[in-house]
């Protein structure tokens, strides 16, 4: 009945369903048989019912054939997509899927006769279905196995990373390797050849990362094991190992350098020179080194320099600011208190800026950093935010440092500081004003006349020039304005410096001198304008015509009070620290003490007329030593001498040094 | 270390002060150095910078006599009294200007030092 419905189809019925049908019979011969319970066959007569059934199984036929696609090869989802374990996994699914298929393929076939062509066509492709699973799970299994070979090879290999010190382990940690890999090329079913090169590959990648791993612990033990080994590992491989271990060795020995180098003390008198730097290079350069190492360590000089540099300018800003917090801590003390660690790291600039703090009490600004600061601050902003701001700290007073450590904070963080902002602002209007003047702001003389633009004199002031004595300027009639020399004319907005204000006081200790002994003297007929600063020459002037002054009081026999010939006085004057001033009330004064001829000068006055040691402090107590009692108990009384100019202080007053103690009965405090 | 040692070390250290006080014109800084040097000390050691200062007050006019007689007052140094009163006894027979009155010194400082460890 079968073979009848089979020739019933004949010629017309489409040529893949008829080739279905016959791999259909060769696989199931006893199919399709009607079942008792199935539905009568239809009429094989009806060349139509015919026809409709063959269209619909072969519609059948083609979903099934996508269905069965999709599980196997979808690039996305199908088995072929998958590997490994996930593969072998997804097979175990696959069957009851592939069934769930097939059994759907069938219930929608309509009637025995679509039954019959669907049926034996579907389990011919279950057929060529399972072939494929197969070859997929075969190559599921090869790829586990596989990986399970590389991950005990791998753990092998960290092991012999871990174990490079130990042979004995080593060489059965190879002996492993190559037992793994000749069993996978069993498996496998490679050749001995093959077999072979991958056992040695598999040896030679062991000892090579042991060795590497060494390399980066010990270097000799790396060459100990190469050696060892030498003949395990791929000679590429070992070319490589050759090379790294030969570059370790470099950078250790560069490192042991860096570590020299870095020990190499700074000296807090100047920043380190790279000279001190490639001489200690050179010491520990060995006589063999290549050229390359030659230059790698000029380079590590180089760099070592720069980077001593770079730490002795932050220790010297670190120094400022420590000295700065000590003597807000000790506001009574002195210089001598600092360490001296601490104060050999100061710079004279630091300095001065602390001499400010001991007199005034407050830090003042430099004009010119300020100026500097404030360009930058406006024109290189990010060379700005990079600046060491601790270092100008004592140059700066605390507005201007808290304004200055903003706008650095603004920049450097991308910020909008509105009153940096404003300030910029400002600064370029005036700028460019001035440029529209033909006055260069960039020009150094330009920044020692601060703009006040509030005061359009002031920015074409201009300091006076070096240069010929004013007409009229030893007539006494005429009244004089301004300093000539290099006086310097205020334009407001920033404070004097210590030097200035040094100056001043220096010029007005002269000038009431001078007052004192020639009221109606020349020198005090002089008028300067408000904010006019003496320059170095103007106090020098003064200074000189009080001498001149002294003596001329002297031959016309009208003696002052504090006469410069102390060895024909009855007293001079020791000043002192206050908190000595105790010791020599019990003790005398030391031998070694200095005096002077007068006692009428302030702290400030003192330091600069007995060019005192600008580190010293600033005398705070007076003694008066009895010249006379010294006399007539024997003493030798020295004679005074000019203090000449040293430390940076002008001089220019008397002093006396005692060779000798003097009781305390020949001293008395008069402040 | 020994006595000698430690007395070139002491003797070494008073010219390094002496020294920085003469380049800041202040002679103080000597006896403060001193002090400070002191202060660092152990026990035995005192002993030893004890004997050193006494010796000091044989000093002449450079100051050294003039720190020791601090020194002593100030840490009471109770071993020096003999230098102290052999000092004394020196400078009555010397023609010192004003020896009387450091001879008077230094017996009012021994006397001190024995009346405290009476």
């Amino acid at each position: 009945m079968v073979i009848n419905n089979r020739r019933a189809l004949g010629p017309p019925v489409f040529f893949c369903l008829k080739g279905i049908l016959e791999m259909a019979a060769q696989i199931f011969p006893t199919v399709p048989v009607a079942q008792a319970a199935a539905a009568p066959w239809p009429d094989d007569s009806d060349q139509f019912s015919i026809r409709i059934d063959e269209m619909f199984a072969r519609k059948l036929d083609t979903e099934f054939a996508a269905g069965v696609r999709g599980l196997l090869h979808d690039p996305e989802t199908g088995l072929s997509s998958l590997s490994g374990e996930a593969a072998l996994e997804a097979i175990a699914g696959i069957y009851p899927a592939l069934e769930a298929l097939r059994q759907r393929t069938l219930s929608e076939a309509i009637g025995p006769r679509q039954r019959a062509l669907v049926e034996p066509a579907i389990n011919t492709r279950l057929d060529w279905a399972a072939g494929a699973i197969g070859r997929l799970a075969e190559s599921a299994t090869v790829e586990v196995d596989d990986a399970s070979v590389a991950e005990r090879i791998a753990g092998l290999r960290q092991d012999a990373e871990t174990s490079w010190h130990d042979p004995a382990w080593l060489k059965k940690l190879g002996r492993t390797t190559v037992t793994e890999l000749r069993w996978q090329g069993e498996r496998r079913g490679w050749d001995e050849a093959e077999t072979e090169t991958r056992a040695r590959a598999g040896l030679s990648d062991l000892y090579a990362s042991a060795v590497e791993a060494a390399i980066a612990k010990d270097l000799d033990g790396a060459a100990s094991l190469l050696a060892h080994a030498r003949e395990a590992i791929d000679p590429a491989r070992r070319e490589t190992i050759d090379h790294r271990l030969a570059r370790a060795r470099e950078n250790g020995f560069l490192r042991e350098v860096d570590a020299a180098l870095s020990a190499l003390p700074l000296d807090p008198a100047a920043p380190p020179a790279l000279d001190a730097f490639a001489a200690r290079t050179v010491e520990l350069t060995p006589n063999d080194a290549t050229d390359e190492v030659r230059t790698r360590l000029g380079e590590l000089a180089a760099h070592a320099q720069r980077r001593a540099e770079r730490q002795w300018h932050r220790r010297q800003a670190e120094a400022g600011i420590e000295a700065l917090d000590w003597l807000q801590r000790n506001p009574t003390g002195s210089w001598l208190g600092l360490p001296p660690d601490l104060r050999d790291w100061l710079a004279p600039d630091q300095v001065a800026g602390l001499e400010t703090l001991l007199i005034d009490g407050r830090l003042r600004t430099d004009p010119d950093l300020f100026e500097r600061l404030d360009r930058e601050m406006v024109y290189e902003p990010d060379d700005f935010a990079d600046r060491d701001l601790d270092r100008q700290r004592l140059s700066l007073d605390d507005q201007d440092h808290a304004r200055f450590a903003g706008a650095q904070k603004a920049v450097a963080d991308g910020a909008t500081d509105p009153a940096f902002a404003c300030w910029r602002l400002a600064r370029l209007g005036i700028d460019r004003a001035l440029d529209a003047e033909g006055i260069d702001t960039f020009e150094p003389e330009a920044v020692q006349v601060p703009v006040d633009p509030s005061n359009a004199s002031a920015t074409q002031a201009g300091p006076a020039d070096e240069g010929p004595t004013p007409p009229f300027a030893d007539d006494p009639n005429i009244v004089r304005v301004g300093g000539g020399s290099n006086s310097t004319r205020r334009g407001g907005g920033h404070p004097l410096t210590p030097f200035e204000q040094m100056r001043i006081v220096s010029f007005q200790s002269a000038l009431n001198a001078i007052r004192q002994l020639e009221p109606g003297n020349r020198e005090l007929s002089y008028i300067a304008p408000r904010g006019w600063v003496p320059a170095e020459r103007d106090v020098a002037r003064v200074q000189e015509e009080l001498v001149r002054a002294r003596q001329r009081v002297a031959s016309s026999g009208n003696s002052p009070s504090s006469s410069n010939d102390a060895t024909a006085s009855n007293e001079a004057f020791h000043y002192t620290f206050r908190r000595v001033q105790p010791l020599i009330e019990a003790n005398g004064l030391r031998a070694g003490s200095y005096a002077t001829t007068t006692s009428t000068l302030s702290p400030l006055q003192a330091h600069i007329d007995l060019a005192l040691p600008p580190n010293r402090g600033l005398p705070g107590a007076i003694f008066r030593i009895d010249l006379n009692g010294l006399r007539g108990a024997g003493f030798e009384i020295p004679v005074p001498t000019r203090v000449t100019r040293s430390y940076g202080m002008p001089g220019g007053g008397h002093e006396m040094q005692f060779p000798y103690d003097i009781p305390p009965q020949y001293l008395k405090v008069i402040k | 270390m020994t006595l000698e040692e430690f007395r070139d070390e002491m003797n070494a250290y008073w010219q390094s002060a002496a020294k920085e006080a003469e380049s800041l014109k202040d002679p103080y800084i000597t006896l403060e150095r001193v002090r400070a040097l002191y202060g660092k000390f152990d026990a035995d050691e005192r002993r030893l910078a004890d004997q050193v200062i006494a010796e000091w007050t044989v000093g002449g006019a450079d100051g050294r006599r003039w720190d020791a007689l601090a020194l002593i007052d100030e840490l009471k140094i109770v071993s020096a009294a003999p230098a102290l009163r052999e000092l004394a006894s020196r400078l009555v027979r010397g023609t010192e200007p004003a020896a009387a009155h450091w001879a008077e010194r230094a017996t009012r400082i021994a006397d001190d030092l024995v009346r405290r460890t009476s």
